[in-house]
C-alpha cells in the first residue's frame, strides 16, 4: 500500500511542480503549437500539399516538442539533493523513475495533446481522422517521453545538456516516429485505426514502459556520487 | 520539546578497511569504525579531507575503492543480528544541499516526504511545530531562509524516523536558538538508541560527541 502511496506522491508532485511557478509544463505545448502554426507559412497554404504532409508534420512537431521538456526531468532533483533522498526511500528506484516520467507526461503532454486537434486543423488534416490521429499521437507521446527519459538521465549532471540529450535520444526516437507517421499516413488514406504500423507503435510503447524506467534509473544513479 | 516517545532504535554500523578515493586522490585508507546504538560521532578534518565523501559512502551514494560498510540489527530486536541490505532502511542523510523546491509550499513538500517514506501524514503538522516552522507551512520553498531550510530538512529527518543520522554540517546556517534545538534533537535521538554521524567544524551544540578526525592524507595513487 505504501508503495502505491509513494508512487502516487511522486506523480502528483511532478504534476504540481510542472504547473507551479517556473515549472515549464506548457513549454512543450507552446513549442508544438508554434511549430505547427508556422507550417503553412513555410510549406505554402495549398490544401493538397498541406493535407498530404500534415499528419507526418504533426509527428515531427511532437517529436521535437517532447525533446524540449527533457532537460529538466532529472536535473533539478540532482542539483538540490532530492535524488539523494529518493534513493534512500524504500521504494524501488525504477518505480520512482516510472512515476516521475508518468507525472512529467501528464503535466507536459496533456496540454500538448489538448491543442493537437486544433493543430491538425491548421495543417489541413481531414476533419474525420483528426480524433483518431490525436489518439495515436497520445500513445506515441508516452513512448517518446519514456525513451527520452533515458537520455535525460544520462545527461542529468551536464549543464545545458539539452543538446547532448537530443543527440542521445533522437536515434532512439526513430522507430517510434517511423511507425507513428506510417500509422498516421494509413489513417489519412482511409485505413484502419489499428493498422499494422500503429500496432507496432503500441508494442514499442509497451517495451519502453518495461525497459526505459530501469535504464533511466541506472543512468541517473551514475550521477549520484 | 516534549515529543511523544518514538520507537527504540537498535541498529549498529560497522566499517572495515574502508578506502575512499576522488579521482586520483586517496582521501581515506584502512578506515575502521564501529558504532553502537546511542553513539554520537563528530567527524572533523580540514576542507577536502573526505568528511562528506565518507558520509556519502555510508549512505551508499559513493562507491568506496575498498572495504565494507555493514549495518546490523542489534541483538534482541526482531531478526537478531540480521544484516540490512539497503542503507535506506536504516539511515537518513542530511547533506549540505537542502532538497527544498522553490515553487512548492513547505507543507506539501513535507507531505511528499512523508508519503515517500511511509510516515503518517498526521505527523507532518506536529513535526513542523517541533522544528518551529508552523508559521511558514504555507510559504513557498523559495522564500525560506537558509536556516529555515535546514529546519525543514531536520523535519524530514524526524518524519523518516530512521536509526542512523548522517549529517553534513547540520548547524552551519542555524541561529543560536536553532543550535540549541539541534543539540536537544541529537540528544534525544541518541537516547532512543540512534546513531549520529555529523561532519562538523565547530563542536556539536550541547551534546558530547566522540571525536573522529580525518587526516590530511594527501597520498596520490599511482595512475
Amino acid at each position: 500500500m505504501s508503495l502505491a502511496r509513494a508512487c502516487v506522491a511522486i506523480l502528483t508532485r511532478e504534476v504540481r511542480l510542472g504547473w507551479g511557478a517556473g515549472g515549464g509544463a506548457l513549454l512543450s505545448a507552446s513549442f508544438f503549437a508554434g511549430s505547427v502554426m508556422v507550417a503553412p507559412f513555410a510549406l505554402g497554404p495549398a490544401p493538397d500539399t498541406l493535407g498530404k504532409i500534415g499528419p507526418g508534420y504533426l509527428w515531427l512537431a511532437l517529436t521535437l516538442a517532447s525533446l524540449v521538456s527533457l532537460e529538466r526531468l532529472f536535473q533539478a532533483d540532482l542539483e538540490d539533493g532530492t535524488l539523494d533522498q529518493m534513493l534512500l526511500s524504500p521504494v524501488p528506484h525504477s518505480l520512482q523513475v516510472l512515476s516521475k516520467i508518468l507525472g512529467q507526461w501528464l503535466a507536459t503532454a496533456m496540454p500538448l495533446l489538448a491543442v493537437s486537434p486544433i493543430a491538425a486543423l491548421l495543417v489541413r488534416v481531414d476533419p474525420a481522422v483528426i480524433l483518431p490521429l490525436c489518439a495515436q499521437l497520445a500513445v506515441g507521446s508516452l513512448g517518446l517521453f519514456l525513451i527520452g527519459a533515458i537520455g535525460a538521465a544520462l545527461g542529468a549532471s551536464i549543464r545545458r545538456g539539452g543538446l547532448l540529450v537530443a543527440l542521445v535520444v533522437l536515434p532512439l526516437y526513430a522507430p517510434s516516429v517511423i511507425f507513428g507517421a506510417s500509422a498516421a499516413a494509413a489513417l489519412a488514406t482511409g485505413g484502419d485505426f489499428f493498422s499494422q504500423p500503429f500496432l507496432f507503435l503500441c508494442a514499442l510503447v509497451l517495451a519502453a514502459l518495461a525497459f526505459a524506467p530501469v535504464a533511466a534509473a541506472a543512468a541517473v544513479r551514475l550521477h549520484v556520487d | 520539546m516534549t515529543a511523544p516517545a518514538r520507537s527504540q532504535h537498535a541498529v549498529g554500523l560497522q566499517i572495515k578497511g574502508l578506502a575512499l578515493q576522488r579521482g586520483f586522490r586517496r582521501l581515506v585508507t584502512d578506515f575502521d569504525l564501529t558504532c553502537t546504538p546511542g553513539e554520537i560521532l563528530a567527524l572533523q578534518g580540514p576542507n577536502g579531507s573526505g568528511k562528506t565523501t565518507l558520509l556519502r559512502a555510508i549512505a551508499g551514494f559513493h562507491i568506496p575503492a575498498a572495504g565494507r560498510i555493514t549495518f546490523s540489527r542489534a541483538q534482541g530486536v526482531g531478526s537478531e543480528g540480521a544484516e540490512i541490505e539497503e542503507p535506506g532502511e536504516v539511515l537518513s542523510f542530511l547533506g549540505h544541499q537542502d532538497p527544498i523546491k522553490a515553487g512548492e509550499k513547505l507543507i506539501d513538500q513535507l507531505r511528499f516526504w512523508a508519503d515517500l517514506c511511509g510516515a503518517s501524514r498526521v505527523r507532518v503538522g506536529e513535526t513542523l511545530a517541533r522544528v518551529g516552522l508552523t508559521k511558514q507551512a504555507d510559504l513557498q520553498g523559495g522564500v525560506l531562509s537558509a536556516g529555515q531550510r535546514k529546519r525543514a530538512a531536520l523535519a524530514r529527518l524526524l518524519l523518516e524516523d530512521r536509526a542512523i543520522w548522517l549529517l553534513d554540517e547540520p548547524a552551519s546556517p542555524l541561529d543560536q536558538e536553532g543550535r540549541t534545538f539541534l543539540g536537544a534533537l541529537l540528544d534525544q535521538h541518541a537516547k532512543q538508541g540512534g546513531i549520529i554521524l555529523a561532519a562538523v567544524h565547530d563542536p556539536l551544540p550541547t551534546v558530547t560527541a566522540r571525536l573522529l578526525t580525518l587526516g590530511t592524507l594527501e597520498t596520490r595513487v599511482p595512475a
